[in-house]
This record gives structure tokens, sequence and C-alpha cells, in this order.
């Protein structure tokens, strides 16, 4: 079963830098929770130190209640599936999986058996005696999951496991994943720059940047309501229009951009004439069908491109501002050309103001 | 094999492959191939004096290598020798090992470099003048006596060199680098992930060596041993410039013999030396389960 993480102020400086700063927050027990973000925004060394390769310069993590200083990753009730998978290249599959019993000297007939359960888990019966160079990558990528859950911990974490698979493979693994997760219970903690991943899989998930958590919440909260530019221009795509806040009516607030006024969703209160700027995803822009809308912009086609399920399309505003927006594919013929001139438009609730200042941009 | 030819035509061209095949034939017959026939001749004719040779008495014998056998002095120099690489080799492995495990795995950056120039610096200087200056810490009235002396752990000056305990001490310090270099080449392509994994899935320090990091070593403790075992074997500064005048050691035994026109002599127990050097090369390799493939890697 698994067990919460409980990370109280918890920092990590590595020679004066701070790789993460003031993550304070919970993980629940059995929960599917992912850390997102790109590169070196602290994630993997916050995954290290949940696991115990690191200890942290500051702060406290306990799991299951208990403080872990000073308990190393080998006592740990936690288990890590590396990016790389780190399988053991001279060890057959079974001994792979089973390396976690052996150490904690696991009868030999028990652990065969258990190592045949795991396996059957992992949906590969039958490939123990197998080298492990001789499986394919998605084979691997189980193999490591049935090593780490062969220890049963409490506590599972997963470094980008899926990030060499190819496309395919990698949706495919995804809901494994979900599966095994739900089937076993155990904490789930995933790290990934890969938005996809952290959204069909997660129950909830935080958005890192520069070692800090930006926001913290579920897939649809955060991709919905960013709270902070960076979550807003890193979760999912985004047209953004810079101005100054020129009045407020009720819960929305029109902005003054060189485009034109917009009408745009406050939900942080911004007051007069703060620099902010409106977050537009391209969904939720839509040709002028005659119907009055909030923000209307007559534009011109770029290009576009058909992606089968949607189209994506490259336009320019009156002063020259790209803009994109994506339509789904209707099957109807849109008549798109460029150069063609166009009207496009979006709700208030659709454009998201958030201040300026935040903005790592 | 015709694959090979062609492309070393290829790569070559048939003039430059000549001389390629010129050059190595000719250096493997003559520095190679002939000298070592040329001592296994000598060794398998007895010693005559020079009108007997050619006579009827000059027949292949095989009575130098039985004369080790009947010889009981020569029998326990040859085993001092066995014994004291095989204790050499073990002393620098255990020394080479965490030495190898802590440049290869945990040292970073600039810190890795200066270790290596460290370990490498000795070897700037000749092997003989470290013996020497091995002899200089340790004789009666050496550095370390000295030192002992005055801190007062001692009252009387040791004599460090009167065993074989000086000439191992010299040949581990003279041939630690045969041992850090191979073992740091293996250690160095482990993933440290794989570390990581198994210390993650519970294994204490001294099973992750002994499951993990070992295994993936074996090629480079194989070499290690091998090189070490063969240069302590083979050596004959340290126990000269080390050894006390009452041991002698089984190179001296040879050089003996040859300096005292036995050549024949010498040329047996030389080629039972080497001999001995390959039936350990061969159990080494038997033992980590290398093959000479992997020796390679």
């Amino acid at each position: 079963m698994g067990q919460d993480v409980q990370l109280s102020n918890v920092g990590m400086c590595f020679d004066e830098f701070w790789a993460v700063r003031n993550v304070d927050m919970h993980i629940e027990a059995g929960e599917f929770f992912s850390f997102l973000g790109p590169s070196g925004c602290g994630k993997t060394t916050l995954l290290r130190l949940i696991s115990g390769f690191l200890d942290p310069s500051e702060g406290v993590i306990s799991i299951n209640g208990q403080d872990m200083r000073g308990i190393g990753p080998n006592k740990r009730h936690t288990a890590m599936i590396f990016q790389n998978l780190a399988l053991f290249p001279l060890m057959s599959v079974a001994h792979n999986i089973g390396f976690g019993l052996e150490i904690k000297r696991v009868p030999k007939l028990e652990r065969e058996k258990r190592v045949d359960e795991l396996l059957e888990l992992v949906d590969l019966p039958g490939v123990g005696d197998k080298k492990v160079e001789d499986l394919s990558g998605g084979q691997k990528q189980r193999v490591a999951i049935a090593r780490a859950l062969a220890v049963e911990p409490s506590v599972l974490m997963l470094d980008e496991p899926l990030s060499a698979l190819d496309l395919k493979l990698r949706h495919h693994m995804r809901a494994e994943l979900r599966k095994i997760q739900r089937r076993t219970k155990v904490t789930f903690i995933y790290i990934t720059h890969d938005q996809g991943e952290a959204f069909t899989m997660s129950d909830r998930l935080a958005v890192m940047s520069d070692g800090k958590i930006e926001q913290l919440g579920y897939p649809d909260a955060i991709y919905n309501n960013p709270a902070t530019p960076f979550v807003a221009s890193f979760v999912g795509e985004t047209n953004t229009f810079h101005g100054s806040l020129s009045e407020i009516k009720d819960s929305s607030a029109i902005i003054d951009t060189p485009t034109g006024p917009l009408h745009c969703r406050n939900p942080q209160n911004l007051g007069q004439g703060t620099d902010s700027i409106a977050f537009v995803r391209p969904e939720t822009i839509s040709f002028m069908n005659g119907a009055q809308a909030d923000n209307s912009l007559p534009c011109t086609i770029d290009t576009w491109s058909f992606e089968g399920a949607f189209i994506t399309i490259q336009l320019k505003t009156g002063d020259g501002k790209p803009l994109t927006m994506r339509i789904s594919n209707r099957g109807a013929d849109l008549n798109l050309e460029p150069g063609k001139d166009v009207h496009v438009a979006f709700s208030a609730d659709n454009a998201l103001l958030l201040p300026k200042e935040a903005s790592h941009a | 094999m015709r694959k090979v030819w062609n492309q070393a035509k290829h790569e070559f061209g048939p003039i430059g492959l000549a001389y390629v095949l010129i050059a190595v034939s000719v250096w493997m017959l003559v520095m190679v191939v002939a000298p070592q026939l040329i001592m296994l001749d000598f060794s398998l004719h007895p010693l005559l004096f020079p009108d007997e040779i050619g006579g009827p008495k000059d027949v292949w014998t095989l009575q130098n290598y039985e004369i080790l056998f009947s010889n009981r002095l020569h029998m326990i120099i040859f085993l001092k020798t066995i014994w004291s690489s095989l204790l050499v080799t073990v002393f620098a492995l255990v020394i080479c090992y965490p030495i190898s495990y802590y440049i290869a795995k945990v040292a970073r950056g600039a810190s890795v470099g200066w270790l290596m120039v460290g370990l490498i610096i000795p070897y700037w200087i000749n092997e003989l003048l470290r013996l020497f200056a091995w002899q200089i810490i340790l004789a009666d009235s050496g550095i370390l006596n000295q030192a002992m002396l005055w801190i007062g752990i001692i009252s009387e000056p040791l004599n460090f060199r009167a065993g074989n305990g000086a000439v191992i001490l010299g040949m581990a310090y003279a041939y630690v680098l045969f041992m850090v270099f191979p073992l740091y080449n293996a250690l160095e392509s482990l993933d440290r992930n794989q570390v990581d994994a198994a210390r993650d899935l519970g294994a204490s320090w001294f099973r992750i060596h002994r499951r993990i990091v070992i295994p993936h070593a074996k090629p480079g403790i194989a070499i290690g041993c091998i090189m070490t075992f063969m240069l302590g074997a083979g050596t004959i500064a340290a126990p000269q410039l080390l050894g006390s005048p009452s041991s002698f050691w089984f190179t001296e035994l040879i050089y003996t013999n040859f300096e005292t026109a036995n050549w024949n002599l010498g040329a047996a127990y030389a080629t039972i030396l080497a001999l001995l050097c390959l039936v350990f090369m061969a159990i080494m390799l038997a033992v980590f389960r290398v093959s000479l493939k992997e020796l390679s890697r």
C-alpha cells in the first residue's frame, strides 16, 4: 500500500546554487503525482531527495509521518525507476527483478514465485531467463517497473522513464503505468518535462521552475487556470498579449494592447494600470460567425497546417502580431488561403490576465 | 579473412599493405619469435664445454628443467617467487580497488585530474631510483626508523629489510599503477545509476560491490592482476635493491646462471618463469570467466 510524503520547507543547495527552494507540499498516499517542468528546474533533485540519495540542505521530508533525515535510500520504503532504467546488464531478467528480494534474503523458491507474479503483472510472462540486452525498449521498461515493485515499495519514483521510447510505445506505457498504479495502490511520484504524460497519468501535479513549485493542482485546473505566467506559457500552447490594465468591470477587465483593447478574465483582481499579460489558448479562438463576441480581431491568414483531427492556423493581426489558432477538423472545406482576410474571436473567459512582473519570459 | 584482407588493402593501398605486413612480420620474427626460440633451444641442451658442442653429448634433453625439481633450494626460491608475486598482486588489488573506484565514480571535475597526476608523477622517475628511495626510507638509519625513534615508538632501529617484506612492499609500490589503470578503465564504464539502483533496492555497500561493481570490473581486475603478477614475478631490481643478502629470488637465480655462463639452466628457468606467467594468466581468465575478447573492452 502507498504511503504519503510530506515535504516541509525543503531546500537543496549545491555549492551556493539552490536547485530546490522552499518546497512545501503533501503527496497523498496512493496518489499518482507528477512533477512537471523544463530540464534544470530541480525536479530530479527533488526526486533524489525523496528517495534519499541526497539530504536536503534545509527542511524535512517525512514519509508516512516518519522523519526521513539520516535514513539512506537502502533503508527507505521507496523505489526508483531511473531515466536510463539502470537494469543490471550482467544479470538475467529474473535476477534483475529478484535482486531486491535477494537482498532481503527472501528464500529462493518464494523469490522465484514472486518474480513470476511480477512478470505477469507487467505482462511479460516467461522472459525471466532472458538477458536484459535481448529485450526491446518497452520490455526493458516493464522489467524496470517489476524490479522496483518487487521490494513492495510504498512510494515508487519514476524519473522520466518513458523518454527513450518511441511515441506509440510511450502512449501505450502511459496507460500501462496508470493501470499498474491503480492495481498496486502504491504512491507514484513521476517526473517529466512532457505535459502530455503529466496530464494523462496524474491525479495531481506540480509545475516547477527554477527550483520552486509554480503551481500545484489537478491537471484541468493547471491547464485552465494557470497561476503564473510561467505555468501559462509552459503548459500547453498559448498566445500572449502584453498591455496595461485600463478598466475593471465586475470579474473581467480590459487591457490596452498594441492589437487593441481586450476583454479578459481577471482572477487575481489586478488593479488598474497593472502591466499585464493576457493568455489566450489557440483552441479557444474561433472564426467570427456574425455573433457578438467579447474580443474580435481582424487578421490575415499566414500559413496553416493540417494535423488530421486539428488544423493549426498561423494568423497575423492588424498590427502584425503573430497569432495561433487551432480548430477541430469537421470535414468541411474551410477555404483557407494564405493572405486571406478573416475575423477571429474569443471570449473574455478564455483570455486569462496575469501580472507581468512575475513573468520569467 | 578475405574481408579483412580486402579492407586492409583498401585502407593502406598495395604498397602500404606490403610495408605493414613486412614490418610486422620482421618485427615478430626477429624481435619476438627468434630470441624465444633460441632461448628454448639453449634450455633444451645440456651445459657443455665449447669443444663438445655438436658432438655426441650435444643432444636434446629436459635435464635443465629437472634440476628445478631435484634442487630443493631452487624449488623453495621458485615457490617463494610465486607466493610473493601472489601477495604483491593481492596487496595491489586491495590498495587499488578503492582508489580506482574513488577516481572513477566518486571524485568529480578537477580532482580527478589531480588524483591521476598524483598517481602518474612517481612513474616519471626511473623504477630503480624509486626503489633506491625505498632503500633510503627503510634502511637501518633510514627516514622511517629515524622518525619512529624520534617519536619514541621504538627504542632500537628495526631491520625492515630482514625478510621479504621490503621486497614485496617495493614491488607493490612499483606496480600499483599497472593495477590502477585497468581497474579504473573498467570501473569508469560502470553506470553510476546501477550503483544507485542497487542501493535503492536495499543493498548495503558490501553487496553493491559484490553483486554490481566487482562483476562489472572483472575484466579490469583480471588484467590488473595478470600485469602485476607478471611484473612481480619478473622483477630483479626490487629483490636486488630491497632484499636482504640472505634472501634469493627466482629472477636472481636466472641472472646468476647467465652470469656464470650456464645459459642452458638460465634459459630453462626463464622458460619456466614464462610458463608460470602463462598459467597464471589462464587461471585468472578462467576464475573471472573473462574471455580474451572481453579483455579488449
